[in-house]
């Protein structure tokens, strides 16, 4: 059964003559993992701040939990990973958990017991956790901000990059823990790693320049954003077929991709995008045929989030002059 | 206070794991044993300072040191410490903010109320145990080199420099609150420093300045009468209490 788990409406923010967040609506229903994605400057990290009350907004209301967010309970329910984590550098890191841990009244032994426990999740081990936060790296700052954000053991959580400094081990493990989270809890979370968010959020946020561009189930996001398209693997001379397909009338755009694992020595990879299906079903293929490409593999290709990504932002910055005043 | 007790906890932890707590604590006891020991060693410093500088004439000390020597030293080396509070305190909201912890504990369930309360009061109580050890020692140390000291009358001076030093905490508090940065903070600790100070200079005002309580805690070392303690003591509450007060009102809307 689902339930409310943020509720903004018309929420703005204006620093000065910038508008940072201009009349977001989002209604975000828990539990469930749900990505909130904008280029750099988009207004991700102020949204996440106005809901947790660091920044007051402009206008609009924001509820949490189906709750105002002042109400003196709703922190109790709530976690919160910051864009860059800052902790105390002469504490331990097994202290400062145990710290956060009392500030949401769990009593000292469950409060050891599970920052201990927390800690192993989020890959600290036992002697990381004992040294002094002042000597960890960027890696383990993130892992702890993420065990911090867990100790109240939070309904709705609220994620600033939570994997950004970690390494792809590290990413993969944490990814997976959020995934696990997200069965019985509500967590929104902003990343720029596309491909994590395409990875574990069924449900997706775009903003651009403060503004809501997309908020919808990620597969419905990419069949809506979808171009015709192919991916052909072939051999000979793959620069010159692909700027003899990008010359083809409806061919939006022909490039060169990486070889994939399993594909034959000297074969290169084509990735051709469409304007409509006929061209990719029938033009292009006639096209590599009357090239005379040796064609190894043809298969309609479906793209990605970070291509759909691009596009949306991409477009509404050709759509939108850069204006946010 | 939603949190009040966490954040003590942690206040009083970084006070010893930045070793503040040790340093205030040598500071003190300094203050404490040194005042007696500077007061008792005058007579040999000052005739060690004289010989040629006087061009040949003779430095005669009319009286031996006494208690009130000792005391008065005490007053004198105790009056700096409202420098060391407003040096230790400035970064105490403003550097949390500057670093972002901050931002980090404020989205917890720890009231804006609580952190602030937990660092004055963290402060206070290191400050009030740092005037017991300071006292403990000049009182024992002045027994020991002049005679007896009036423990009433002592502890009352100590009553009154210790109000003064958390006059000096709740103003640099306030400072932190408002101040962009801890630097900033500083330096109005410092300009309200010296405010205090012009205005314990200005008759009208020095009764009912801050800087009356050094001054009633000097009459009272020295036996000049009349002590007027009152008027101080009540108008330093009030801007205790005050600035307090206003440190919880900005820093309840400010965003971090």
């Amino acid at each position: 059964m689902s339930w409310p788990a943020i509720s903004c409406r018309g929420l703005s923010r204006r620093f000065g003559e910038v508008v940072a967040v201009d009349r977001l609506d989002l209604e975000i229903e828990g539990p469930g993992l749900h990505g909130f994605l904008g280029a750099n400057g988009a207004g991700k990290t102020t949204t996440l701040r106005m809901l947790v009350g660091l920044l007051r907004p402009s206008a609009g209301t924001i509820r949490l939990l189906g709750q105002d967010p002042d109400a003196p309970e709703l922190r109790r329910l709530l976690g919160y990973l910051p864009q860059e984590p800052a902790f105390y550098p002469w504490m331990r890191g097994d202290e400062y958990v145990e710290h956060v841990a009392a500030i949401y009244g769990i009593e000292r032994r469950e409060a050891r017991r599970r920052a201990g426990d927390l800690l192993e999740r989020c890959g600290l081990g036992a002697k990381a956790r004992r040294r002094r936060i002042g000597g960890y790296s960027g890696g383990m700052r993130q892992r702890l901000g993420i065990a911090q954000a867990l100790v109240g053991d939070p309904r709705l959580l609220l994620l600033d990059e939570p994997v950004s400094a970690l390494d792809p081990l590290g990413r993969a493990e944490v990814l997976e823990l959020l995934r696990e989270l997200g069965r019985d809890r509500a967590v929104f979370m902003s990343s720029h790693i596309l491909a994590d968010v395409e990875r574990i959020c069924p449900r997706v946020t775009i903003l651009a320049d403060g503004r809501l561009i997309a908020d919808e189930a990620t597969a419905e996001l990419k069949a809506r954003a979808h171009r015709p398209g192919l991916e052909a693997l072939i051999r000979g001379d793959g620069e010159a077929l692909r700027r003899r397909l990008e010359a083809l009338p409806g061919v939006r755009l022909a490039e060169l991709a990486a070889a994939a694992e399993g594909d034959p020595a000297g074969s290169q990879r084509l990735r051709i995008s469409c304007d409509a299906p006929e061209v990719a079903e029938v033009e292009v293929p006639r096209a590599l045929l009357d090239a005379g490409a040796r064609l190894l593999a043809l298969a309609p290709r479906e793209p990605s989030l970070e291509e759909v990504f691009i596009h949306l932002v991409g477009a509404r910055r050709e759509d939108v002059p850069e204006d946010r005043t | 206070m939603r949190g009040l007790r966490a954040a003590l906890a942690k206040e009083w932890l970084e006070l010893r794991r930045t070793h503040r707590l040790t340093v205030l604590a040598v500071l003190f006891v300094l203050i404490g044993l040194g005042s007696p020991l500077l007061a008792a060693l005058t007579p040999e410093l000052l005739s060690g300072l004289a010989g040629d500088e006087l061009g040949g004439m003779e430095l005669i000390l009319t009286r031996e040191p006494s208690t009130t020597d000792a005391l008065f030293q005490y007053h004198k080396n105790y009056s700096l410490l409202p420098l060391v509070v407003i040096l230790s305190a400035a970064g105490a909201v403003a550097g949390e903010r500057a670093r972002g912890t901050a931002a980090m504990a404020l989205a917890r369930p720890l009231s804006r109320s609580a952190f602030i309360v937990a660092k004055a009061l963290a402060l206070a109580l290191a400050l009030t145990l740092g005037t017991l050890l300071a006292a403990a020692g000049a009182l024992l140390y002045t027994q020991a080199l002049f005679g007896a000291v009036e423990l009433a009358g002592f502890a009352l001076v100590n009553g009154l420099l210790l109000l003064l030093l958390l006059f000096y905490v709740a103003l640099t508090l306030a400072a932190s609150v408002i101040a962009p940065g801890p630097l900033a903070a500083a330096g109005i600790g410092l300009g309200g420093l010296a405010v205090v100070a012009i205005t314990g200079m200005i008759p009208l005002t020095s009764r009912l300045s801050p800087a009356g309580l050094s001054a009633a805690a000097l009459d009272l070392l020295l036996g000049r009468e009349p002590v007027v303690i009152a008027g101080p003591v009540v108008v330093t509450l009030a801007l205790t209490t005050g600035l307090l007060a206003l440190a919880l009102a900005v820093f309840r809307r400010q965003e971090i």
